[in-house]
């Protein structure tokens, strides 16, 4: 009887253990700052080369989109703050569908280039706050 | 006519108080006229929505846009069919479409049971499906009205969003209402053994066809979803990890549990507490993921509209878990009674556990990384989004676990296995494992966790053809019937068990398809001139032209790519970018799809001078991801079919209601 507590007892140990360590793992792998353009340049200097999503809306008419190279650029500001600091956001790829239209914020995923000053992104996602309202059957 | 809808929500409502009170009075004074009448009104209010519901169908396809959600999803030149399904395209219709489904389902409960001498149980249940029916008529009465009517009304509507104009995103959302409120049933049952103080697993019995059907559909909801995920997103992928996404995945996953760790309560009657846990962890989670969904609390890129409806769910979902947890606490004692324990590590039974274990330890991940960016908001004043790395490097090896169980599960004795014996069941599947290996190798697949997601496929499929020879071969030598004979009666006979192994061989090649595309998927961009030909692994793409033509609500620009596999013409594919009248424009992949793999292509944009880029895709077994999902419903309609004779099963729980009848006296 008392062997096989112990040994539930330990099973139990060895299940949460590597369970949490898993857990330890992938917040290491996949958690980022997900940061509005102006946290973004407030914790500027603390970034590094870390990956970050940053959320903004794109400057009307510095969209950039060279179809030789397949290389997209554009300034992101942000959504709620007047006059508030861009950033260049450059990306390879063909642009998202919505990229252009009006109102729409866009969430980068990449890291900041100190050297160029660039925001390398690896993934965008669009949003369109507005419009989207009618897709909200994604249960 | 409007109006109509429109007071027949109402009065079901007030119908749902008098449904409410004539339950709790014929309880209390056990009075069965009371009961009879709360009844009838449940049979009322199903007559009541149904005619709500084909009033708002009604006027989507007379073109009615004085209601502002017609107006809001529909157009006059949209098709009957999407008119039709603009039910359930919009938050109020689809709450309605919620509130109608489970007033078919309670319609349904009562019809079953009413006439039956031994319902005791039934007023009780009842209690419990009317008040998640209240909750819901409250929300369509006031909160969402979807007869809402506007001060002055469009010539036309604003149509549909084009990327809902597509199947998978038409049965997406009722599979999986079907799946959320189907599970409301088992919940009350759940409730209501508790309520009455009878644990045994009568309650687990009398709704096992809920579970599954409820089940089943959750399942085929949240691959609809993946499936328009692939063909209208155009990302070339099926499932992101995206909060919304995770919120059809949690019910799912403690729904699967409780499949798995009934069977263990019916055999041996173990693990009552939890069973009542994860079905109440079920439909609390259904309604939480409509609380993220609604709410738009979470960042998703789904980006729903966002109303106060969320919190309402969420209000709810307090009331469910605190009513709940309370019922357990105070039964708490009587439920422990008796429990024989787990006898050994590995034996048919620990393994249903581990299984549980896992689906609840992945459930808790999910949920962890889904709530996440909340928590850190709150706690560190900086939100982290949590993204796919976060789920796959948990999951991946949790789910690998899963498989491995599925392989090994059924080689286990119930209570103990022998060492011998076990060596013994293991030989063949393990062998074919074995030979699989260099197969696997020479196929290009030769990293460690798909080295073991794929060959312990191939583990579970040989225990499943194991179990249908083995017991084939004793009907053969017991009964002297033929094999073909044998392995009919066996299969028609013993449903649950070999319905069951059919849908583990379906979740195999689920697994298998989302393995192949996670771990092989193949991405690649380029810039193509007219009459450029490129070569992608075995293909040859040539770009042909690019051509502009015109539908009844789009145009749209599509590039001709001739393909050739392995030097052979395989078709043309023309992906496109559409430009609706009245909505944003959107991408149209095109897909070339085979059981070895699909290819997937994106037209990223067009210059004047007619070059293209265009992103190529190769997904490898994707398409097992879909045949699976049909060997899933397959397996499951075949496990949940009535069977014509009244089995022994039904005696037994009509012997336990009359044990508790004598026991209470009321009887």
């Amino acid at each position: 009887m008392n062997a096989r507590r112990k040994t539930v007892i330990f099973a139990v140990i060895l299940i949460l253990s590597s369970f949490v360590y898993l857990v330890f793992l992938g917040m290491k792998e996949g958690s980022m700052y997900y940061l509005e353009v102006r946290e973004f340049f407030n914790r500027l200097n603390e970034l590094g080369g870390q990956k970050v999503r940053i959320n903004g809306a794109i400057v009307p008419g510095s969209v950039n989109y060279d179809t030789g190279s397949m290389k997209l650029s554009f300034l992101l500001k942000d959504n709620e703050m007047e006059n508030s600091p861009r950033v260049k956001v450059v990306y390879k790829g063909s642009p998202p569908d919505l990229l252009e239209q009006e109102g729409v914020t866009l969430v980068a995923e990449g890291s900041y280039n100190s050297r160029t000053g660039v925001f390398e992104a690896k993934q965008l996602l669009v949003k369109c706050p507005s419009k989207y309202e009618k897709k909200e059957e994604e249960e | 006519m409007i109006d109509f809808g429109k007071y027949s929500l109402l009065f079901s409502f007030i119908l749902s108080i008098l449904v409410q009170t004539g339950l709790s009075v014929g309880i209390k004074k056990r009075d069965g006229r009371f009961v009879d009448m709360a009844y009838r009104g449940v049979k009322v209010i199903f007559v009541f929505l149904t005619l709500a519901v084909g009033i708002l169908i009604y006027a989507f396809i007379t073109n009615d846009f004085r209601i502002e959600y017609v107006a809001s999803y529909s157009e006059k030149s949209l098709p009957v069919f999407y008119k039709v399904t603009g039910l359930w395209a919009g938050q109020k219709g689809s709450l309605l479409f919620w509130t109608w489904l489970l007033s078919i389902f309670a319609f349904i409960t009562v019809r079953r049971d009413e006439n039956k001498p031994n319902s005791v149980f039934l007023p009780y249940v009842l209690v419990f499906l009317n008040l998640t029916m209240m909750f819901f008529l409250v929300l369509v009465s006031f909160v969402t009205p979807p007869f809402e009517m506007l001060a002055r009304f469009p010539a036309d509507g604003n149509g549909l969003n084009p990327l809902l104009q597509n199947p998978g995103m038409v049965f997406h959302p009722p599979t999986l209402y079907l799946g959320y409120v189907g599970f409301t049933v088992p919940f009350a049952f759940a409730m209501a053994a508790l309520v009455m103080g009878d644990l045994g697993d009568w309650w687990i019995k009398k709704t096992r066809a809920w579970t599954l059907f409820s089940w089943v559909f959750l399942t085929l909801g949240i691959i609809f979803g993946g499936w328009w995920a692939y063909k209208e997103l155009g990302w070339g992928g099926v499932w992101g990890w995206d909060p919304v996404e995770n919120s059809s995945f949690m019910p799912w996953l403690t729904a699967t549990a409780f499949l798995h760790s009934v069977i263990i309560q019916e055999r041996r009657g173990m693990l009552k507490i939890w069973n009542l846990s994860l079905i109440l962890l079920t439909f609390a989670l259904s309604i939480f993921g409509t609380f993220i969904t609604r709410s738009g609390i979470i960042s998703s890129v789904h980006a729903f509209g966002q109303s106060p409806v969320g919190y309402v769910f969420l209000g709810f979902l307090f009331i469910i878990l605190a009513a709940g947890i309370y019922l357990i606490r105070t039964r708490y004692e009587k439920l422990r009674e008796k429990n024989p324990r787990i006898e050994a590590f590995l034996c048919r039974e620990s393994s249903f556990l581990y299984n549980n274990i896992i689906l609840v330890g992945i459930c808790f991940a999910t949920f962890w990384g889904t709530i996440f960016p909340l928590i850190s908001e709150a706690v560190k004043g900086v939100k982290i989004s949590v993204g796919p790395p976060f789920f796959n490097t948990i999951n991946s090896p949790l789910f690998l676990l899963l498989l491995i169980l599925m392989a090994v599960c059924p080689l286990l004795g119930w209570r103990r296995t022998s060492t011998k014996g076990m060596l013994k069941n293991f030989l063949i599947p393990f062998s074919v494992m074995a030979v699989s290996l260099p197969l696997l190798y020479i196929a290009g697949i030769r990293e460690f966790m798909p080295v073991f997601f794929f060959s312990f496929s191939v583990f579970v499929i040989a225990t499943v053809a194991r179990e249908f020879y083995l017991g084939t071969k004793a009907g053969v030598k017991n009964s002297g019937m033929g094999w073909m004979s044998s392995f009919m009666s066996l299969v028609l006979r013993n449903r649950r068990r070999y319905g069951g192994f059919v849908v583990h061989v379906g979740m195999v090649f689920i697994i298998l398809g989302l393995a192949g595309y996670g771990y092989y998927q193949y991405k690649e961009d380029f810039n193509l001139k007219k009459g450029q030909e490129i070569t992608v692994k075995h293909y040859r793409l040539k770009y042909i032209d690019l051509a502009n033509f015109e539908k009844w609500n789009y145009e749209a620009v599509g590039s001709l790519i001739e393909i050739y596999r392995s030097g052979k013409f395989a078709g043309i594919l023309r992906p496109e970018k559409r430009f609706y009248k009245k909505q944003e424009p959107s991408t149209e992949v095109a897909i070339l799809p085979s059981l070895a793999e699909d290819l997937y292509l994106i037209l990223g944009s067009w210059n004047p001078d007619g070059s293209i880029t265009l992103t190529v895709v190769i997904n490898p077994v994707i398409s097992w991801l879909w045949i699976g999902t049909g060997v899933v419903l397959f397996g499951t309609v075949w496990a949940v079919l009535p069977r014509r004779r009244r089995d022994d099963e039904v005696d037994v729980l009509e012997k336990d209601i009359i044990i508790y009848l004598r026991g209470t006296g009321a009887g």
